[in-house]
């Protein structure tokens, strides 16, 4: 049986900068896969090329044995691959519930529909995906007023719309206090046990990757160095030498943006 | 040979004023983010200025020290109307900016009408620099060859102020990325205006250094301002040595085409413009744009909800009285009504596509003009029935903003604002000089409704047509294609990665505003019964621009409450001798008081009223 | 809440604006409406204006027009068709008019003539050149006092046929007014002179002229004589570039209205001498009614007259005469007063034909020179505009609607 996503050789190169250099592995179905890597070691460039943003220079992406690889990213998200935003993504002029809506209605493919009010539409799937996150109390306020962890959770629900094969998440616990990230992560991975949803995330917090991952994924400059279990991450030397000498570093930072949320 | 040589030397001579105005311009552009409409203001009051200190400064000295002061005074002007009129509305949704200067604009007409008088005044011949050097044979005026010499000085000034001063470090900074300037500790407002009294300073010294090759005359502000936009859009916003290349380009390139081509004069320009921007939509030397920069600066707007049950009992009261107009008030009223709402509902449109869309046009007209082209055209050459030509307006109109979408929405922001310009102009200056076809400027006369439609029929056709236009807009603005077209807008990645296709939406919403607009101009052109190139000029595309912006970008009724507001005043104030001044006051006044716009402004004061409320639309 | 209140606030105004309209009196003024672009245009304008106001002073000395006093109303159009047909409807209606007048741009002329049509109102074009008022989209109800492009490019194609050079070249804006213009000279001039050649056509844009490069391209083209429509800002440019370059050195140039105040007094100086013109010297009448005009002009407004004053003079006459001659102010009554009214104006005798609508004040022919600093037309002579229309036929023809 084909994994559901394949990335073989997958590179892009910026002149003479390699940001993913000859990357290959594999996502098999309902599995959490967690990539990690300091910063600058092509987490966001494999991203923004698996969700059609960013055209790889060589390789192929296949998901479930189809050739994705130079799709536009609504058709990559048609074929049932969502995705969460490090910087959080939602639309600050909707109310909670309706950025789940206008997702619903992409996925019913009413968005250039110009007879119904949009108001009622979908109305109570968004409600239910928003249960599931946890923000169902807060479906009428204005997006633009809530809280960093909850625009992660809305986010997330948006993510959620269509019923998701594959879900990418960026950075899923950036910003957000450490209780928060545990809760969101558990979530994350119900969701993904409930649903046979497979997960690929990048994330800083270890603890986050360490309890929830399956499998870890490291990058280092542009090239895959590691792969396995998380308890054999761990014990890799070549890992802990290039990579978490550095995520100390990291942890500041994240540390910082965990004091301005409140 | 000599011919052309002196021709590329009248070129190059031309270039020197319009690069000078242009690099201003551009500047003003880079550091501030300002669409300067009062920029052509500022070049006719240089050539004023100039032409004054001309009159009291006496030999080469005087005439060279008046240019030099003219700058000066000009741009010291500039820095005064910075810091009163735009100072405390940087805060506003961008692009607000220009609807302070366009009251500057208005302002500054009256003003030199007043201090100078009507009458064209001449310019002072340079002193020792009267008469021609022949080369190759051929006449070259001294002044010419002077010109040539101080363009390349202002442009090495201005190179060496940017490229070796802690002045240049900051407007670079600024130019590439506003926030670094909040970062770099500098005193943003002092920059703001030390670039804004320096551009302007420079828009006065090109009106002052042509005044030997022509003078100072009350129409020059608006001459100056369609070749300047054209300059700075094909050299890059924000580019020095993009407007000076381009500045030479164009002026040599109309030479050329003076001679070669003489009745190319209007069109060849945009046409050069539009070809330039398809191969570059970010001009010669331009950087891109960043998504979303324009558009959706200072607060998210409310989220929108359907009109409830008082405010619905209301609305239709009130369209009931409108729609009963002609049984109680005479028939003026109902000419001016009329006009009212045919431009409430361009206005509209227009405000769908930015409100909803974050589409910023600066060419609208086009389809407003366009619709109404479409109508007269179907009616002089086809004999088409008024019922016919009217639907058919917002067809042909739909079909040129599809087309002219297209290629626009390959760019965004302030590109996709000019390209849409570019294409306006082109089209105009097509109209213009068709004469054969469109009868040129004498336009197309008597298109009169037919027998049926009686003055009340088709008031109330009118009357019908608009609500129902905009009430249409209105509910698109509530229905999934809305949310859907807001989606894009507030956050294009998202929408993107939740299946929308961001550009055939926006493109959708470009053709829908577009063809509002045509029906607009379908029924404006049987009001009028006749129609001019004048309603596809880039005036009346600023004209709805600051119209909807007037009204509140940011809600759903800026557009027609502004229009109403707009042509109502309008209508009241050229009444009197000195209306431009107090239009443009006016305007000021409501830009300064109500940065959110009429309805936002209202909006904003009914919330506070009632403590607690989150404001709703 | 409050958007209502504002809606409702917006309508009330709005209905305040316009509320009812004032009813006629007897013994009260005859009104008469104005439309023209004071703003856009003052420098042309204003002069006609004080013209108007001069004529309207005088008649109402005279005990007015049917014994009740006549009143102009002046509005600014913002030089816009659509603004001026706005303001023609509220004229009509609301401001009581008998009748309009006003107008300098050729489009709105058309835009208002159109109208008048509609409404069966009548509309005097004063200033308005277009051939098209009169001709192609003439209608009965649309009158014209100046005369057209035609007949001023016919008075010059006229003095040009006498001179001996062959080849021209023309310089004229890139829009209506200057392709009529050069047409109608072309029409003439070569019905005159077969043998003249057209070696080059420059079309600088209105209010965008390149001088320099026009300039170069006319002295490229070598002609004998050049014709001239550029006017405003465009023409003195073009005048100081062609004199700085020497193109207009052993050649004749026609300048067509280039004799007007409006249009030599701002070249001061650097007026051009020896273009042959057609325009208005106020300077040099020495008795009868236009020196008499020109000092009844001076003394009231402390300035001198332009060619509008007296055209401003002139409608204001027409109008009082048509009204006179209607016996009432019905539409109707009027549109056939004026129809062969023969009026008296310092020009002379003029009549409104009956076949076209259009008036036979001439226009005065001259060669321009300096004097004292100031451009000035001199061995100038007064043209009939009666002389310089087409036969019957021909105006038939050109008048479709009829």
């Amino acid at each position: 049986m084909t994994a559901l996503l394949d990335i073989r050789g997958l590179s892009r190169h910026f002149g003479a900068l390699r940001a993913v250099d000859d990357v290959s592995f594999a996502v098999a179905r309902g599995e959490i896969v967690a990539l990690i890597g300091p910063n600058g070691a092509g987490k966001s460039t494999c991203f923004s090329m698996l969700m059609g943003e960013l055209r790889p220079t060589g390789g192929q992406i296949l998901l479930d044995g189809q050739d994705i690889t130079r799709w536009p990213t609504r058709r990559i998200w048609r074929a049932g691959v969502g995705r969460t935003f490090q910087i959080t993504a939602t639309y600050p002029s909707m109310r909670v519930v309706e950025n789940v809506q206008v997702a619903l209605m992409s996925h019913h493919r009413r968005s250039f529909a110009l007879v119904p009010r949009a108001r009622g539409l979908y109305r109570d799937r968004a409600m239910e995906l928003l249960a599931t996150v946890g923000m169902a109390e807060q479906a009428a306020r204005p997006a633009a007023v809530l809280a960093y962890g909850d625009l992660k959770r809305l986010d997330l629900a948006m993510a959620l719309a269509h019923d998701p094969r594959l879900l990418l998440m960026d950075e899923p616990t950036a910003g957000m206090a450490p209780a928060e990230r545990a809760a969101l992560m558990t979530l994350v991975s119900d969701i993904a046990r409930d649903r046979g949803t497979a997960i690929l995330f990048t994330e800083h917090d270890m603890d986050a990757v360490f309890a929830h991952a399956e499998r870890i994924l490291v990058l280092d400059r542009g090239r895959l160095i590691a792969e396995g279990p998380p308890a054999a991450i761990q014990a890799d030397r070549s890992v802990q030498e290039v990579y978490l000498g550095s995520a100390l570093e990291d942890a500041a930072p994240a540390a910082a943006q965990r004091e301005e949320t409140p | 040979m000599g011919l052309i040589l002196a021709q590329l030397l009248t070129g190059l001579a031309n270039a020197g004023a319009l690069f000078m105005v242009a690099s201003g311009l551009s500047l003003i552009f880079g550091v501030t983010r300002i669409v300067n409409f009062a920029h052509g203001s500022f070049y006719m009051l240089g050539a004023y200025v100039g032409y004054s200190l001309m009159q009291v400064l006496p030999g080469a000295v005087g005439f060279w020290g008046a240019i030099l002061l003219a700058g000066l005074v000009v741009g010291a002007i500039g820095a005064l109307v910075e810091m009163i009129v735009l100072r405390p509305v940087y805060a506003a949704p961008e692009l607000f900016q220009l609807v302070a200067t366009f009251g500057v604009v208005l302002v500054v007409q009256d003003l030199a009408l007043m201090i100078w008088g009507p009458t064209d005044l001449l310019g002072p011949r340079a002193p020792g620099l009267g008469s021609v050097v022949r080369i190759m044979g051929e006449p070259v005026p001294q002044y010419d060859l002077a010109l040539i010499a101080i363009t390349p000085g202002v442009a090495l000034l201005l190179w060496l102020l940017i490229a070796r001063t802690r002045l240049g470090i900051l407007v670079r900074a600024a130019t590439q990325d506003r926030e670094m300037v909040g970062a770099l500790g500098v005193n943003q407002r002092w920059l703001f205006t030390g670039i804004f009294g320096l551009g302007c300073a420079l828009a006065g010294l090109g009106g002052a250094l042509q005044l030997p090759k022509g003078g100072a005359d009350l129409l020059m502000d608006f001459t100056i301002l369609a070749q300047v936009f054209v300059v700075v859009v094909i050299g890059g916003m924000g580019s020095l040595p993009g407007a000076l290349i381009a500045s030479v380009l164009i002026s040599v390139l109309n030479v050329f085409g003076v001679t070669y081509l003489p009745q190319s004069t209007l069109v060849l320009t945009y046409v050069v413009m539009v070809a330039v921007l398809l191969w570059r939509p970010f001009g010669l030397l331009g950087r891109e744009e960043v998504a979303g920069e324009i558009g959706q600066v200072g607060r998210p707007e409310a989220p929108i909800a359907p009109a409830g049950g008082l405010r619905v009992a209301l609305t239709v009261a009130a369209l009931a009285a409108l729609a009963a107009l002609p049984l109680y008030a005479g028939p003026f009223a109902r000419v001016l009504a009329t006009d009212i709402l045919i431009f409430c509902l361009f206005a509209a449109s227009l405000h769908f596509l930015l409100g909803q869309g974050g589409l910023v046009s600066f060419g609208h007209a086009a389809f407003f003009g366009g619709g109404a082209y479409v109508a007269a055209l179907l009616v002089r050459y086809a004999d088409t029935p008024m019922a016919l030509s009217i639907l058919m307006a917002p067809l042909g109109a739909g079909l040129l903003a599809l087309g002219i979408g297209a290629v626009s929405l390959r760019a965004s922001g302030v590109y996709f604002a000019m390209l849409t310009l570019a294409f306006g102009q082109l089209l105009w200056s097509l109209v213009y000089q068709w004469g054969a076809v469109t009868g040129g400027d004498d336009g197309i006369v008597g298109v009169w409704p037919a027998a049926w439609a009686t003055p009340d029929v088709f008031y109330w056709l009118t009357f019908a047509v608009s609500v129902g236009g905009i009430l249409v807009l209105r509910h698109a603005a509530h229905a999934p294609f809305g949310y859907s077209l807001r989606a894009a807008r507030d956050a294009p990645r998202r929408a993107a990665a939740t299946g929308l296709d961001t550009r055939r939406l926006q493109l959708a919403a470009f053709t829908f505003a577009g063809a509002m607009a045509g029906l607009a101009g379908g029924l404006f052109v049987y009001s009028k019964g006749s129609i001019f190139p004048d309603e596809l000029e880039i005036a009346r595309s600023f004209e709805a621009l600051i119209v909807v912006f007037l009204g509140g970008v940011k809600t759903l009724s800026g557009g027609w409450v502004g229009g109403a507001v707009f042509t109502g005043l309008e209508d009241l104030l050229t009444r009197f001798d000195y209306w431009r001044l107090a239009l443009g006051l006016t305007i000021l006044a409501v830009v300064l008081v109500f940065p959110d716009g009429l309805v936002g402004g209202l909006r904003r004061l009914s919330a506070r009223r009632r403590p607690g409320g989150e404001p709703d639309e | 809440m409050h958007r209502n209140s504002l809606l409702a606030g917006l309508v009330a105004t709005t209905l305040a604006a316009i509320a009812v309209p004032a009813a006629a009196q007897d013994g009260a003024p005859i009104r008469i409406g104005e439309i023209n672009h004071y703003k856009r245009l003052p420098a042309f304008a204003e002069p006609y204006r004080k013209g108007i106001e001069m004529a309207v002073e005088e008649i109402n000395a005279d005990g007015g027009v049917l014994g009740r006093p006549l009143e102009f109303v002046f509005r600014d159009d913002q030089g816009e068709p659509g603004e001026a047909i706005r303001i023609a409807q509220e004229l009509m209606t609301r401001e009581d008019t008998a009748m309009i007048t006003g107008s300098i741009l050729s489009n709105v002329g058309l835009a208002i003539s159109s109208l008048a049509a509609n409404r069966e109102f009548v509309y005097l074009a004063a200033e308005p050149l277009a051939d098209a008022v009169t001709w192609s989209q003439g209608n009965p109800w649309t009158f014209r006092l100046r005369p057209s492009t035609y007949m001023q490019a016919a008075m010059l194609a006229e003095q040009a046929a006498q001179d001996d050079a062959v080849t021209y070249a023309t310089i004229a804006p890139n829009y209506a007014y200057g392709k009529d213009a050069v047409a109608a000279f072309k029409e003439v001039l070569t019905e005159l002179k077969p043998e003249v050649e057209f070696v080059a056509e420059q079309w600088p844009a209105l209010f965008g002229i390149d001088a320099g490069a026009e300039v170069q391209a006319l002295e490229r083209a070598k002609p004998d004589a050049i014709y001239n429509v550029t006017f405003g800002p465009d023409l003195a440019k073009f005048v100081r570039e062609g004199t700085t370059r020497g193109l207009f050195e052993d050649r004749t140039v026609y300048g067509l209205l280039s004799g007007e105040p409006e249009y030599l007094e701002p070249l001061g100086a650097e007026a051009p001498e020896g273009w042959i013109v057609t325009g208005y010297p106020w300077y040099d009448f020495e008795d009868g009614p236009n020196a008499a005009f020109v000092e009844a002009f001076e003394a009231r407004w402390n300035e001198t007259p332009k060619n509008g004053s007296h055209v401003g003079y002139a409608t204001a006459l027409s109008i009082a005469a048509a009204i006179e001659k209607a016996g009432s102010t019905d539409s109707d009554a009027i549109r056939q007063a004026f129809e062969g009214l023969e009026v008296e104006i310092p020009a002379g005798t003029i009549t409104y034909r009956e076949i076209d609508n259009q008036a036979t004040l001439g226009a005065w022919v001259g060669t321009t020179a300096l004097r004292d600093g100031e451009g000035v037309m001199v061995d100038w002579e007064y043209k009939d505009g009666a002389d310089f229309l087409p036969d019957d036929d021909t105006v038939r023809e050109l008048r479709p609607s009829e």
